[in-house]
């Protein structure tokens, strides 16, 4: 049962691709959750592969530059690596990719995906060989939330003969990547062995000289049987990964003048900051495929542990109003904040009424579960039906085991203050989550139509750990179902319209009170989509129609754990539009071309108040923050034999970092009113050059022409992109 | 053809139907979940009478009395500065003016504990306007007494840190004529060129100017209160149609915030920090410096003041009126009733047993007080456990979680 056609995009793998050339391609349809190109081209959706050949094209190992090139996707930057990128399809809040699906391999890889969404933990990109968003009505086969989209991460595939993979790199900044991976089968026997290690010193500079930057670790191993008969395709797959991070990074940002003077300084305050964390999961695959079906089962565990020691804000032995950093770092020159300020840069010292206060936000997450999904064709009453179906039992935890202490600035130096360390936030939010869909299929002639619906069926349980809150519980239970209906029509052999509509939803966390809604939205979508072999267009419309909003105010927001917060009716709304096309020379040079369009809107729907930090004071027909208008992303390069280069240029409009347009002299502003992020042109540039069909160098600058933007003021001050990158590396394979 | 293909789908669009797109939430929770102030406990007591008793018999008789206080203080700071200019006795005008000063504050340290409404509101606006510590500089006061020398000064437009009471017993009660600005470029102008006598003179002309602004937010503080459209009878209106307050229990509870003052700036700011319990500017040891009123040397009666107010804010007034005693009898809770408030008139007949000032009390014998913050802490404890619980309210924020 092999469904893989060659097409346009397939065709470029295997031109290109090095290290991709050992996989077995249709080994990647069991875990992908789009399929093959053939059905992404007649999809009765928006859904976008980026393959091996592309992610390899510019060697990139920040997702937030790999999505870059996909429309509808809106991300806020952070640290400017992509350690924790904030990512958001058609307009809802990228915020720790708290709203869309993130799947490894078909699973939910989030950390705590129903009782902590923020996605702390993100698989490194740089190990995976294909990357799969999804949006619109097929939407409501990937849950808990189908407001926006799913993103699923595909991983190095068990070769079905011996292939060795060796990538090394270094380059600015203490830059430097490794990265193999060795596997082999032998008889019915497969296994794949991959280690990934990745650093850097960091862009940005302390005062002290201490390292800014990052060193994360990925091991992932598979062992493959494979079970096949005459009539059924059917293997079990054991996969074991291990990852780490250990970053000094921080959520303290700068004043706008600071910014302007050198965007890359930190300040003082920072210097102790740091985040670590450890993560290991297991998969258990079985997969099995007959003439007219297939059917996957999963079984899956992922534990993950992080504790981010950071700076929190000034407390003070004297008690007395206290400025956010946020609100210090936005109006730094009142008499008020002006102590703060200089304590924060390091020039002067504190007293007691300056006391830096480090939080240590250590957390304890697991997520496991078992997932069946299936398909099968079937004829009924002489039409072709292809049903799916699936049911997931999944359980997921977080623990919060939050301390703060203070420390006092002495000298440019954070000593320690001598208080005890004390205990903040001590509770465990705990899910455990049903999940079901069917969806059916039916083509005639030229029109493909489907139709389905999902569950979720959501236990939550929500336990203070604080001694003396035995009573601070809550168990609570959500039920929903989530309709969703599509269709294809194919105008001729090249091109067709499709549409289709699909209720939205996200689920509020196990502490948010019953009282506060979950999120809804019906979403809308009218596509026109053009494939031939070395051209594609798709121009989509998309209206989602909020009738509750919510957004969770996690740490990185400003709030100590999430906090959910409601602003009802909301409408996002927009166009998507994107076109490649591969030119041949005479001399065999190929030239591919890529444009990327995204323009969106959003409007409030009610005027309100919210003291969610990012909202305010909110005038009905204000736009939602952090969502730029207009995103334009151009791609071109040359492919020969023997080299390639390929130039991106991305541009993004401004974005407001809050709801609320003024300031209106309120002690409950929000601190951001009226402010915008800068907007951006980011230039990227790969090239490589092919010694043989086994071994390849490459060279490749991000952020070609230094552009120095805010990309966010958030959580406290104005932070930068990533700066100007070089990065030499050279890869073997057979 | 058609109808075969809406036959085929029939099946999937009936489940559709039959699931109604619903979705329904519910939830069971532990009695310390959430915030019980929206969802009155069941009982028979009359809130209501507990929040008229409150701010008839404590809330409005403090700020008036405080009113009353500000303006002597006015006058007798204009007396000072009278004598100074004619050289009539200008210390006896002073300790008399001095004197006006603790009065007030002794008034003041009360209504510390009654931050409710108006001066809660705008971050504390009116609050600091009136008393801004710990938020004090005395370079800006420093700074102040030239910058008032000029023909368009308008104190409204000045920040908290360089009005009210804080500033008033810097200029009063502190004996160094020198500034006090240490960073350069921040120098008072001129300062240096003064006579003694000048800065005298200076620093009193700017305390009647600071004493006048006090009066007037004094007087605006019971304006705000006063009257039917007044703070006081919101609070009383607590629970009606159209009360900003969706239950009476709500308005109790911003009388229960305010009353934690005790716990997060008497006990922690007060009395902690300048014993060295927290960390301050001496490591962990005494710290005399970092006391309030450091001036005027008045700390520990303004923790017994705080401490008094406590008591008539829980009794209502007094032990005739409907308080939070009687609140607490009413659920059943006669135990944190009679114990919460025995322990309040422990810890204020202990503070008034301690011989001498907080100061000397501090270097010479710290182990008193720091068995006045245990009294204390024995209060705040049952405050924030007992006392919460038995009466469904909820903790202030800042008061949650901090493992005491």
């Amino acid at each position: 049962m092999n469904k893989y056609t060659h097409s346009f995009f397939t065709v470029a793998v295997s031109l290109t691709s090095f290290l991709s050339y050992a996989d077995d391609v249709s080994s990647v349809e069991h875990i992908s959750i789009i399929g093959n190109q053939q059905q992404l081209d007649t999809a009765a959706g928006s859904v976008t592969l980026i393959d091996n050949a592309e992610l390899e094209k510019m060697e990139f190992d920040d997702i937030a530059q790999v999505l870059a090139t996909v429309p509808g996707v809106n991300i806020r930057q952070e640290d400017g690596f992509g350690l924790r990128p904030n990512i958001g399809f058609r307009g809802v809040t990228p915020e720790r990719s708290k709203k869309i699906n993130i799947m490894e391999d078909g699973v939910l890889i989030g950390p705590a995906p129903y009782s902590a969404p923020a996605a702390y933990y993100f698989p490194m990109i740089s190990r995976m060989t294909a990357v799969e968003v999804t949006k619109g009505p097929s939407m409501i086969k990937y849950g808990p939330n189908t407001v926006a989209g799913a993103l699923n991460l595909v991983t190095r595939q068990v070769p079905t003969k011996q292939a060795l993979g060796l990538d090394v790199a270094a380059g600015s900044d203490g830059y430097y990547k490794g990265h193999a991976f060795y596997g082999n089968s032998i008889d019915k026997l497969g296994f794949l062995i991959e280690a990934l290690t990745l650093s850097s010193d960091g862009f940005k500079e302390l005062e002290n000289g201490a390292d800014t930057g990052f060193d994360k670790q990925d091991f992932l191993a598979k062992v493959r049987y494979d079970l096949s008969t005459d009539h059924f395709d059917q293997f079990v797959e054991i996969k074991a990964g291990y990852g780490e991070e250990n970053s000094n990074e921080t959520y303290l940002g700068l004043t706008d003048a600071d910014f302007t003077a050198d965007p890359y300084q930190r300040y003082a305050a920072s210097q102790l900051d740091n985040m670590e964390w450890q993560h290991n999961q297991f998969q258990l695959t079985h997969y099995l495929a007959g003439s007219t079906f297939d059917l996957t089962t999963r079984l899956y565990r992922n534990n993950f542990e992080r504790a981010w020691f950071k700076l929190n804000g000034f407390g003070s032995s004297l008690g007395g109003q206290i400025p956010t950093l946020l609100e210090l770092l936005t109006h730094p020159e009142t008499e008020e904040n002006q102590r703060y300020y200089d304590v924060l840069r390091g020039t002067t010292d504190s007293t007691v009424r300056e006391k830096l206060v480090l939080g240590n936000n250590d957390r304890e997450f697991y997520s496991q579960g078992i997932a069946i999904d299936g398909t099968m064709d079937i004829t009924l009453l002489g039409l072709n039906h292809q049903l799916s179906a699936g049911v997931r039992w999944h359980e997921d935890e977080i623990q919060r085991n939050h301390t703060e202490t203070s420390f006092l600035m002495q000298n440019g130096r954070l000593t320690n203050a001598g208080e005890d360390t004390v205990a903040t936030t001590t509770n465990t939010e705990r899910t455990k989550a049903t999940s079901v869909y069917i969806a059916d299929t039916i083509s005639f002639n030229k029109l493909t139509l489907s139709a389905g619906i999902r569950g979720e069926l959501i236990d939550g349980y929500y336990q203070n750990r604080t001694p003396g809150f035995e009573q601070d519980y809550q168990n609570k239970t959500t039920r929903i179902w989530l309709p969703g209906a599509n269709a294809y029509y194919a105008i001729n052999d090249s091109q067709g319209i499709f549409g289709g509509v699909h209720q939205g939803f996200v689920p509020t966390s196990p502490i948010q009170a019953a009282s506060v809604d979950v999120e809804k939205s019906v979403n809308y979508e009218l596509g026109w989509r053009h494939v031939e072999r070395w051209q594609r267009a798709e121009l989509v419309g998309f209206f989602n129609d909020y009738s509750n909003l919510i957004e969770s105010c996690s740490q990185s927001a400003g709030c100590d754990t999430d906090l959910t917060f409601v602003a009802g009716n909301v409408d996002v709304y927009g166009l998507e539009g994107s076109y490649q096309e591969t030119l041949f020379l005479d001399n065999g040079w190929q030239i591919p071309l890529s444009v990327t369009y995204t323009h969106t809107q959003s409007e409030f729907k009610e005027s309100f108040y919210s003291a969610f930090e990012q909202w305010g004071f909110v005038d009905a027909g204000n736009p939602v923050p952090y969502l730029a208008e207009n995103m334009l992303s151009l791609s071109a390069g040359v492919k020969a034999s023997l080299f390639d280069i390929t130039l991106i240029v991305s541009y993004a409009d401004s974005m407001p970092e809050s709801a609320q347009q003024m300031l209106t002299g309120s002690s409950d502003d929000s601190a951001l009113a009226g402010k915008e992020t800068d907007s951006s042109i980011n230039v990227d540039l790969s090239a490589g050059y092919n010694f043989n069909r086994n071994s390849r160098i490459y060279f490749k600058v991000d952020n070609l022409l230094e552009e120095q933007d805010i990309v966010s003021r958030r959580p406290y001050g104005a932070r930068p992109n990533k700066a100007r990158q070089f990065q030499l590396g050279y890869k073997y394979s057979f | 053809m058609q109808q075969r293909i809406a036959m085929s789908l029939s099946a999937v669009s009936l489940a559709v139907a039959l699931a109604g797109c619903g979705e329904s939430t519910s939830s069971e929770t532990g009695s310390q979940y959430g915030n019980p102030a929206t969802t009155p406990i069941d009982n028979n007591f009359n809130e209501s009478a507990l929040i008229a008793s409150v701010v008839d018999n404590v809330l409005i008789p403090t700020y008036q009395s405080f009113a009353t206080q500000a303006d002597a203080l006015h006058l007798s700071v204009s007396n000072y500065c009278d004598a100074l200019r004619s050289n009539s006795n200008p210390s006896s005008a002073q300790s008399d003016a001095q004197a006006s000063w603790k009065s007030a504050m002794n008034e003041w340290q009360l209504a510390e504990v009654m931050q409710i409404g108006p001066l809660a509101e705008n971050d504390f606006a009116l609050r600091n306007r009136i008393y801004s510590w710990p938020n004090v500089s005395t370079c800006a006061v420093d700074q102040e007494v030239i910058n008032s020398q000029a023909d368009d000064y308008d104190i409204r437009t000045r920040t908290a840190s360089r009005r009210g009471l804080d500033a008033l017993e810097y200029s009063l009660f502190n004996t160094n004529l020198a500034h006090t600005c240490t960073v350069a470029g921040t120098e008072p102008e001129n300062w240096d060129k003064l006579s003694d006598e000048q800065r005298k003179q200076a620093r009193c002309d700017y305390a009647e100017i600071v004493a006048a602004d006090l009066v007037d937010n004094a007087n605006e503080l019971l304006t705000e209160w006063s009257g039917e459209t007044g703070y006081g009878s919101v609070l009383k209106d607590a629970g009606k149609p159209d009360s900003r307050f969706s239950t009476s229990l709500e308005a109790v509870n911003d009388i229960s915030d305010a009353m934690f003052y005790v716990k997060e700036v008497t006990k922690d700011t007060k009395i902690a920090t300048p014993v060295g319990i927290a960390a301050n500017d001496c490591g962990t040891s005494p710290c005399p410096q970092n006391a309030e009123s450091v001036y005027a040397d008045h700390s520990l009666q303004n923790i017994i003041a705080n401490l008094k107010a406590l008591r008539t804010l829980f009794l209502g007034g007094d032990a005739a009126n409907t308080g939070f005693d009687d609140f607490l009898t009413d659920v059943g809770d006669l135990d944190t009733a009679e114990r919460l408030r025995a322990d309040i008139d422990t810890a204020i007949a202990y503070a008034e047993s301690l011989n001498g000032s907080f100061s000397t009390t501090l270097e010479d014998d710290p182990e008193q007080i720091e068995a006045l913050h245990d009294d204390v802490k024995t209060v705040t404890d049952t405050m924030k456990t007992d006392f919460i619980e038995s009466l469904s309210l909820e903790l202030p924020a800042t008061s949650a979680g901090d493992n005491d």
